[in-house]
C-alpha cells in the first residue's frame, strides 16, 4: 500500500487533470464543478489527499470509508448515479498503469487491463444489483409506510400516540401524534397539543385517570374504559377509549365518540321499561277488574232469581222475559270476564315447559273443546316432541277448535291440523272447511272483544283469537291467518322448539 | 260425649260485609229446611263483638260455627282468624272460610291460623246450595268442642 502511494503522489498532477476531465464531461458533476470557487475545491483536494495517505500509509480506512459515505450521501441527494460517481475513479487505472508498466511488457499490460475491466465490469455489476435491489425494497417499505401512516390519517376512530417519557411519572406522557379523527371527535385541533405532556393540561379528574391508563397500557395491559366529559355549558359526552402498547415507551390510543349511541342506547332502555310497565298494568287491570267485577255480577243473578222464585207467579209474561233476558246477559258478561282474566293471565302466568307430543296434544285439546258429534278431526304429518308448556298449548289448540265450531255455518265440518318440523320450531297448520274469514277482517278477529257477528246470533266474548294470539307470542311463536278461496281458514302457527330463557 | 250433638242446634255465625251473599246463604238454609240459628256480622270487629258478648250482650252460645269471608272492611278475615286463635275462650272456634279469593297466600295463611276448611264461593255453585250440603253433614258427623272451662 505504501509503495502504491508513493506511485500515486508521482502521478498526482495528470490523475487530477484526468478525473477533472472526466467529471466535466459528465452533465451530473458539471453544474457541481461550475459552482465550486476555486479555494474550496483547493482545500477538499487537499483534504481527500491527507485521508488517502491516511488510510494507505498508517492503514486508517476509517477515516477513509468515513469520508467516502460523506462523498456518497452528497452525490446522492444531488441525485448522482452510481454509475457516474464510480466512472471518476477509471483515469487512476489507467494513469497509474502507464506509470508503472515498462513499455515493452505488451503482453504484461493487456493481461492486466483485460482482468481489470473484468472485474470491473463484475463489481459493477454486483453493485448495481444490490444498490438496486436495496431501493426496490426501500420503495415497498415506503409504500407500506404510507398505508400505515393513511391507516392512521384516515381512519374515523380517533387515534393518539403517546409517548411514556418520564416512568412512573403518570403526567409525562407527551402526545406525539394524533389523527384528524381525534380532533374531529374532541372538537378542537389536537395538532396543538402534539409536543405537549398530560401533565401540561389543567384539567384534572380525567387526566389523571388517562395517565394511570396509559401507564396501565404501557406495562403491557391493554386498557379499555368509557370517558366521560363535560365543558361547563356544553353537553356531556361519552368516549369509548382503548389503549395499548406499541412497544419500548409508545401508547397507542384509539376512541370513539359514543354519546349519541349511548343516549339511544338509554333511550330504548326507557322505553322498553315504560312498555312493559304498561303490559304489566294493563294485565294486573284486566286480572282485577275481571276479579272484581264478578262479584256484583253474581249478586244480579242471585237477584233476579230470587224474584223469580218469589214473585214468579205475580209478574207478568213480559217481566218474566226481562228477567231471563237479565240472567242471559249476566251469563255473557260472566264468559267476557272469564275470558278477559284468561287473557290477562295468558303469557303472564308461566308454567314450566315439558316435553310435548303434539298429536297427544290436539287429542288432549279436542276432548276439552268438546267438538260435536258431525265434527271430523284429522291430523296429519308428523313432529318431534317439544319442549312447551302444556297448559298453554293445549289452551291455543282448544281455542282454535271452539272458534272453527263455533263459526261453522254447517251441522257438519272439518278440523284438519297439519304438523311439520323446521329448524328450531315446530309448523301447526290449523285448518277448518267453514265460511272463511274475509281478508279485511284479518287483522281485527285477534283483537279484544272482536266478533264478526252479533252475540244474539254467535254467543262468544270475542276474546278466544286474541287469547291464542298473546299466549303464542307469549312464548316466543307467531300465528298468520290465511283465507283458503272458495272456503275456510288456515291459521298458520309457528312455536319455538325450546323457548328462550 | 253426645252432648254437643244432641243438646241444642249448632249456631252459624256468617261474617260477610255482602248482603247479597248474607241472604243467598240466608235463603239456601232456608230453602234445605234447616233451622238452625244463623247470626249475621258485617267484619271482624262485629264479629269479635258477638263471640265476646261485649256491650251488655252475652257471649254466643256454643255449639257455633263461623263462615269467615275474608276480605272485609275495619278487620279482615285473616285478622279476625289470628285475634281468635290468640283468645283463649276463642281459640277453639271451628271457621270455615267463603271467599272469591284463590290466591295461595290466603289459602296458606288461612290454614296455618287451623280453620277447618276453605271454600271459594264460585266452587259451591249457585245459592250456596253445596255449602249448605256441606255444613248440614258436617254438624251430624263432627263433634264440636266443649269451650273453656
Amino acid at each position: 500500500m505504501r509503495r502504491f502511494w508513493e506511485v500515486l503522489e508521482t502521478v498526482r498532477e495528470p490523475l487530477d487533470a484526468a478525473v477533472l476531465k472526466v467529471a466535466s464531461g459528465l452533465p451530473a458533476f458539471a453544474g457541481v464543478l461550475a459552482s465550486l470557487d476555486p479555494g474550496t475545491a483547493k482545500q477538499r483536494a487537499a483534504d481527500d489527499r491527507a485521508r488517502e495517505r491516511s488510510a494507505l500509509v498508517e492503514g486508517n480506512w476509517s477515516g477513509y470509508l468515513e469520508g467516502l459515505r460523506e462523498q456518497g450521501k452528497a452525490f446522492a441527494r444531488m441525485g448522482i448515479a452510481f454509475r457516474d460517481w464510480r466512472a471518476l475513479l477509471s483515469p487512476y487505472r489507467r494513469v497509474i498503469w502507464q506509470k508503472v508498466i515498462p513499455p515493452g511488457l505488451g503482453d504484461l499490460s493487456d493481461v492486466l487491463s483485460g482482468m481489470n475491466t473484468f472485474l470491473d465490469i463484475a463489481m459493477s455489476g454486483i453493485a448495481e444489483a444490490y444498490i438496486e435491489t436495496k431501493q426496490e425494497l426501500v420503495l415497498a417499505a415506503e409504500r407500506d409506510l404510507n398505508l400505515h401512516v393513511r391507516m392512521f390519517e384516515s381512519s374515523t376512530l380517533g387515534k393518539l400516540i403517546y409517548a411514556w417519557e418520564a416512568p412512573p411519572d403518570e403526567g409525562s406522557f407527551r402526545l406525539l401524534a394524533a389523527n384528524p379523527a381525534a380532533s374531529a371527535a374532541v372538537g378542537r385541533d389536537l395538532r396543538e397539543l402534539v409536543g405537549q405532556r398530560l401533565g401540561d393540561l389543567g384539567l384534572a379528574e380525567q387526566v389523571r385517570e388517562t395517565g394511570a391508563r396509559l401507564a396501565k397500557a404501557a406495562e403491557g395491559e391493554p386498557q379499555a374504559w368509557t370517558l366521560e366529559t363535560s365543558v361547563p355549558g356544553g353537553p356531556a359526552r361519552s368516549f369509548e377509549v382503548r389503549a395499548f402498547s406499541l412497544g419500548g415507551p409508545h401508547v397507542g390510543v384509539m376512541f370513539e365518540d359514543v354519546t349519541a349511541r349511548r343516549e339511544m342506547e338509554r333511550e330504548l332502555e326507557r322505553h322498553v321499561r315504560d312498555l312493559e310497565r304498561s303490559n304489566r298494568d294493563l294485565d294486573e287491570f284486566a286480572y282485577v277488574a275481571s276479579h272484581d267485577l264478578k262479584a256484583p255480577l253474581r249478586d244480579i243473578d242471585n237477584l233476579s232469581k230470587w224474584i223469580v222464585q218469589d214473585a214468579g207467579g205475580v209478574v207478568p209474561e213480559k217481566t218474566h222475559k226481562h228477567l231471563s233476558r237479565l240472567q242471559d246477559r249476566v251469563g255473557r258478561m260472566e264468559r267476557l270476564l272469564e275470558d278477559l282474566l284468561q287473557y290477562s293471565r295468558a303469557g303472564r302466568v308461566k308454567t314450566a315447559p315439558e316435553e310435548v307430543d303434539l298429536r297427544a296434544a290436539v287429542s288432549s285439546a279436542a276432548a276439552l273443546a268438546a267438538l260435536p258429534e258431525h265434527f271430523k278431526l284429522e291430523v296429519v304429518g308428523e313432529a318431534a316432541p317439544l319442549r312447551a308448556p302444556r297448559a298453554a298449548l293445549e289452551l291455543v289448540l282448544r281455542n282454535l277448535m271452539t272458534n272453527a265450531v263455533k263459526h261453522h255455518d254447517r251441522k257438519d265440518g272439518l278440523i284438519r291440523v297439519e304438523l311439520a318440523d323446521a329448524a328450531n320450531l315446530v309448523q301447526l297448520t290449523f285448518r277448518d272447511d267453514g265460511p272463511g274469514i274475509p281478508p279485511q277482517f284479518h287483522e281485527r278477529v285477534f283483537r279484544m272483544f272482536q266478533t264478526l257477528r252479533p252475540r244474539d246470533e254467535v254467543e262468544g266474548s270475542g276474546m278466544g283469537l286474541a287469547i291464542v294470539k298473546k299466549t303464542v307470542e307469549a312464548h316466543g311463536g307467531s300465528i298468520r291467518l290465511e283465507s283458503v278461496p272458495p272456503r275456510g281458514t288456515a291459521f298458520h302457527i309457528r312455536w319455538p322448539r325450546r323457548e328462550r330463557a | 260425649m253426645i252432648s254437643g250433638r244432641t243438646s241444642r242446634p249448632v249456631t252459624v255465625l256468617l261474617v260477610e260485609d255482602n248482603e247479597v251473599d248474607r241472604e243467598a246463604v240466608q235463603r239456601a238454609f232456608a230453602e234445605q229446611r234447616i233451622a238452625n240459628p244463623v247470626v249475621e256480622a258485617v267484619d271482624g270487629v262485629e264479629a269479635l263483638e258477638i263471640l265476646r258478648g261485649t256491650g251488655g250482650r252475652a257471649p254466643l252460645a256454643r255449639p257455633y260455627l263461623v263462615l269467615l269471608d275474608l276480605n272485609l272492611p275495619r278487620m279482615d278475615g285473616i285478622e279476625l282468624l289470628r285475634t281468635l286463635r290468640n283468645d283463649p275462650q276463642l281459640s277453639d272456634s271451628i271457621v270455615f272460610v267463603l271467599t272469591t279469593s284463590k290466591s295461595d297466600e290466603d289459602k296458606t295463611a288461612a290454614y296455618r291460623a287451623n280453620v277447618a276448611g276453605y271454600i271459594v264461593k264460585g266452587e259451591v255453585g249457585r245459592g250456596f246450595m253445596r255449602l249448605v250440603d256441606l255444613l248440614d253433614h258436617y254438624w251430624k258427623i263432627v263433634e264440636f268442642p266443649e269451650g273453656a272451662a
